[in-house]
């Protein structure tokens, strides 16, 4: 039996099965992005009889990497052998590939076996550690934006000038070659060396280099338009004389210049490589037609793109509904009665009238910044409605999932001081909690040797008081962890947990109404999404700066908010929101006059006028 | 000993429930209306949870009785011809909205367990899964069947009972948002479900045109939402008054240990028929077929209702009756009766002093509607009293069906007979 291309349109299948040399496929939102490079990579093993072997896939985040896994699994011929050997296939982010080529030849770029990585709050610990050293009048809190900075300073090789650098070029390289002295001898590796040391790997170890040429002759990349310069050369340098390279993107979803990755190099693959064959992938199967007139009449204002058309394959479909909302607590009470009513109603009393065709898993909430979460939260808790907050945590030391990470580390190793100090400032309530704290460190390490990492991390929860929310996400990501003992477990987990990117948390089997930010959402879709706080300075969000290519950046972001919407789409704004500690008046964000009348419904609310409520401030000060 | 339980209730801290739904109101109504086993309700709410644990303590085995020290105060308050005993059996209504099978599912389900141990368990697998705290009958994202797996972790002495199957947007028979069978929505653990709610808008004889639940207890509560509605609809049972004597006479209703239910007539119910409540059109199931499943004047879908859905997945004709099924009488409240006697609204003064004083006369409510002989009735002031109960019992009654969320309309007299008797009287 053969692969079965007849699920493809003919687009899709000339992607699939292009020939050998490099290919560049711009795959639109919707567009059956991972389903073509599913399909390429089966055509490869089933058809061309390529060893998996030989196969590399690099996807953006773990979790598409194992769905990847999952998917061809399902699409590879049954009766092949083929499923049998797919485990010697590699579908890998690039840092956990970076990881595998480091601790395969660790000795070589100056690490001791079992180097670990560093969590950002970690991170900043050192830092704050040598600006009290080198620059003692610079304050501590600025520490995470000398990370920030450090990390854009490290990805700076090859090409671009540095970005907007308003400290001294001077001190900046003291203070990155004191941190990098700090890693070393500490024998710990941050986030951006899993890309950059093996990078150096490849450049100065030509037989290292040769051996994974010769070991990938088929490299296929997915979101390729959010690679950062490092992360290109690396593949660069993966990629050999008979390599075929085949990859894939759309340059209109490029979200992550914070992060590095530029929509001008998007077509930097292609000027290196003439030959390369391009297709474009237009027939859009996710999204109704207002909402895809909608969306591609915002992008079409970036004047730095690769002119790309996307066609509805849904013609029928309500409007876009946009909401003005007089401040955030009205806008969260609309979107509460909306839902209700998309849910056909959630209880015998006020049932309502809707399209009711609609679960809670089916619905979706963004918004541009985590701040902007907490009205929304807060109605949806009131309501009864089920929801899950995704993210909102990086490693970040004030979170807490941070904390509870630091804790596990010490729990590895209690001589690890980065993260008791981290930890400390949580403790100083109490004088002699230290002490009590240290004692219970040392129990979890005795507890881990005969519990699972599930009830270990339960106790931590329990006993730290560690809030509602966040612990149900912690407890789905420890599953796959749960075999064996937890002190075994435990740095297979952390460095699982070091790994992750933001998103990676969601739950799709979860019957929850989705709260997360545009960033997080990317490769999602949801049948009804909720595009909240639309003002002017919040999205787009001029918090770091208001360049035209920052102001390009967030519309591709409102563009890749707006396209996870498959038949509902409502965008809503305030004129007054409580953010960043003030009371904010807004106009509606110009993104919103981007879209042509024709497609849009206003949704206006008849309503009492409320009384006014004055305790808004001290829940948020 | 014989006895009558009202299993669905719900507390003060539901939705859209009376503020009087507290414990000591529970215990005195449920006196009035000559109920002795009555559902807490609402078990998963922290606030009720932490009250039941201080205000209740363990009677008979799985059952509980309100402590002495709030007893006394409300005995008082009680008509000496209603004080009786009664007890508290652990109780919760789930909502459990999720996707299954690509459609969005609706479906309220009944818990029971027989301690609070068990209770504080199943609490805490479920604070996980949602919000417990916001209302009493939670909201949950959470398949029917694995919330059925989940009390039974809790504790293998769990009850579990799909609550007013047919009710139509939140049932697991419901025409809107439920499954065709029960075996679709529990799958490998529908032999675990012995017993379903019946609700108001169906009976026996609607459910037992179902072949598919020849093998499943029927029973009927009143899940109310303020005191005064506590058993109006209930279970009858003749065995010894404890939770696991209750499960076995439901589990094996061929020992006759469970008696039958007390109904309201199903006409009654709120979705009896179909129809379309914003426009005032009561569509009957057949009319419904023939506009198409359309509102008549708006062109907008109605909603299907309880005689419509049985209707659908009846496998026999109307009127079927197997064999060895507990009995069932229907009724209607005492007030209603009053209110149709003195021409006066079900909640105004009048109704209410002549029903308070007939409890006081005769006995608890439900013992004046069934029981009461129609000789002691004469005495009672009221001079139609005697003729409207017969009729009530004998089921000579003409009611306007219930529908798209309307009660249905009884009257037990038309004008005619009325203006009668009146008359003849004088």
């Amino acid at each position: 039996m053969s692969l079965d291309l007849s699920l493809l349109n003919p687009l899709q299948r000339e992607a699939v099965t292009a020939p050998d040399g490099p290919s560049l496929i711009i795959a639109g939102p919707g567009t059956g992005k991972t389903l073509t490079l599913a399909y390429r990579i089966a055509y490869l093993i089933s058809e061309l009889g390529i060893n998996p072997e030989k196969i590399l896939a690099v996807t953006f985040t773990a979790k598409a990497a194992q769905e990847m896994k999952d998917k061809l699994f399902k699409i590879l011929p049954a009766d092949s052998s083929c499923t049998q050997y797919l485990t010697h296939l590699t579908v890998s982010t690039l840092h956990a590939l970076g990881l595998s080529f480091l601790r395969q030849h660790e000795e070589k770029v100056g690490l001791l076996p079992d180097f670990q990585i560093l969590s950002e709050s970690e991170q900043v610990q050192l830092v704050k550690e040598i600006l009290s050293q080198r620059m003692p009048q610079e304050s501590l809190n600025r520490a995470l934006k000398w990370v920030r900075k450090i990390s854009e300073q490290k990805n700076l090789i090859g090409g671009d000038a540095p970005m907007g650098l308003d400290l001294q070029l001077d001190h900046a390289q003291k203070i990155l070659s004191a941190y990098e002295k700090k890693l070393l001898e500490r024998n710990v590796i941050d986030l951006d060396d899993l890309i950059l040391k093996p990078l150096i790997l490849l450049q100065e170890f030509p037989e290292i280099r040769e051996d994974y040429q010769n070991r990938f002759k088929y490299i296929l990349v997915d979101e390729y338009q959010d690679l950062n310069n490092p992360q290109y050369l690396l593949l660069e340098k993966l990629c050999g004389p008979k390599t075929s390279a085949w990859i894939i993107g759309d340059a209109d979803q490029a979200i992550y210049a914070f992060r590095g990755s530029q929509v001008k190099s998007f077509l930097r693959f292609q000027q290196e490589n003439p030959q390369t064959r391009r297709i474009h992938l237009e027939r859009n199967y996710r999204s109704t037609e207002p909402i895809l007139a909608g969306a591609l009449s915002v992008i079409k204002n970036n004047t730095n793109r690769i002119p790309h058309n996307l066609f509805s394959s849904n013609p029928d479909g309500p409007p876009i509904y946009v909401f003005h909302a007089s401040d955030h607590q009205a806008e969260a009470r609309f979107i509460v009665k909306e839902i209700e009513k998309l849910v056909g109603g959630t209880r015998m009393e006020s049932h309502c009238e809707g399209p009711g065709m609609f679960g809670f898993s089916d619905i979706a909430i963004l918004y541009r910044l985590h701040h902007l979460s907490f009205p929304f939260s807060e109605a949806l808790q009131e309501s009864g409605i089920p929801y899950q907050i995704v993210g909102g945590h990086s490693n970040n030391v004030d979170s807490i999932s941070g904390y509870l990470v630091s804790i596990l580390k010490m729990v590895l190793n209690p001589h690890d001081d980065l993260s008791f100090r981290a930890i400390a400032p949580h403790l100083d309530k109490q004088p002699d909690f230290r002490t009590v704290f240290l004692s219970l460190i040392d129990r979890y390490q005795r507890e881990s040797s005969f519990v699972s990492l599930g009830t270990l991390i339960k106790n931590i929860v329990r006993e730290m008081k560690i809030k509602e929310k966040e612990r149900f996400e912690w407890l789905t990501l420890v599953d796959p962890f749960q075999n064996g003992r937890a002190d075994q477990q435990l740095p297979h987990f952390l460095e699982y947990i070091s790994l992750l990117k933001e998103g990676e948390t969601y739950n799709p089997r979860a019957e929850a109404v989705t709260l997360m930010t545009v960033h997080a959402a990317k490769g999602l879709e949801f049948p009804t999404v909720f595009i909240v706080g639309l003002e002017s300075g919040v999205f787009p969000c001029t918090e770091f700066g208001e360049e035209p290519s920052e102001r390009e950046e967030e519309r591709r972001l409102f563009y890749v908010g707006m396209t996870r919407a498959k038949q509902r789409l409502y965008l809503s704004c305030a004129k007054e929101r409580f953010l960043f500690g003030e009371n904010r008046k807004q106009p509606p964000s110009p993104f919103i006059s981007e879209i042509p009348r024709e497609t849009i419904e206003n949704i206006s609310v008849r309503r009492k006028p409320s009384k006014p409520k004055v305790k808004q401030r001290t829940l948020f000060s | 000993m014989k006895f009558i339980a009202d299993f669905h209730i719900h507390s003060h801290l539901s939705r859209a429930t009376s503020r009087e739904m507290n414990l000591d109101n529970i215990y005195k109504w449920a006196q009035l209306k000559g109920v002795t086993v009555v559902g807490t309700g609402d078990f998963t709410n922290p606030k009720w949870f932490k009250e039941l644990s201080e205000k209740l303590e363990p009677a008979e085995p799985g059952l509980f009785v309100l402590k002495p020290q709030y007893r006394q105060k409300i005995d008082e308050e009680i008509p000496e011809s209603c004080r009786a005993l009664v007890r508290f059996i652990l109780s919760v209504e789930i909502s459990s909205i999720y996707k299954k099978h690509e459609k969005t599912r609706k479906v309220h389900n009944l818990i029971f367990f027989p301690d609070l141990r068990s209770v504080s368990r199943l609490n805490a697998m479920l604070t996980k899964v949602g919000n417990l705290a916001s209302d009493g009958r939670p909201i949950l994202g959470l398949d029917s069947k694995e919330l059925l797996r989940m009390a039974l972790d809790a504790s293998h002495e769990t009850y579990f009972v799909p609550a007013h199957v047919w009710t139509p947007h939140f049932s697991v028979l419901g025409a809107n948002s439920g499954f065709d069978s029960l075996e679709e929505c529990f799958e490998e653990l529908t032999p675990l479900v012995h017993t379903v709610e019946t609700g108001l808008s169906s009976d026996p004889p609607m459910n037992w045109r179902l072949s598919a639940l020849d093998k499943i207890t029927l029973i009927s509560n009143s899940d109310a939402h303020s005191p005064d509605r506590i058993g109006r609809e209930a279970n009858i049972f003749s065995t010894e008054l404890s939770y696991f004597s209750i499960l076995d006479a439901l589990n094996n209703p061929e020992k006759g240990e469970f008696l039958g239910t007390i109904e309201f007539f199903p006409e009654e119910g709120k979705y009896h028929f179909d129809g379309h409540r914003a426009c005032g059109e009561r569509l009957s199931p057949a009319e419904t077929i023939k506009q198409g499943g359309m509102c008549p004047k708006c062109g907008k879908k109605v909603t299907v209702g309880v005689m419509h859905r049985v209707t659908e997945l009846a496998d026999r004709p109307s009127g079927f009756m197997p064999d060895g099924k507990p009995t069932f009488k229907s009724l209607i409240g005492l007030t209603g009766v009053i209110s149709e006697i003195k021409e006066s609204g079900v909640r105004s003064q009048k109704v209410q002093q002549d029903y308070f004083r007939l409890l006081r006369l005769l006995g608890n409510e439900l013992y004046i509607l069934r029981k009461c002989p129609l000789a002691s009735l004469k005495n009672s002031g009221l001079n139609l009293l005697p003729e409207a109960i017969d009729k009530v019992r004998k089921g000579k009654v003409n009611i306007l069906s219930g529908y798209d969320g309307e009660y249905g309309k009884v009257k037990i007299f038309n004008e005619k007979e009325k203006n009668a008797k009146q008359l003849s009287l004088f």
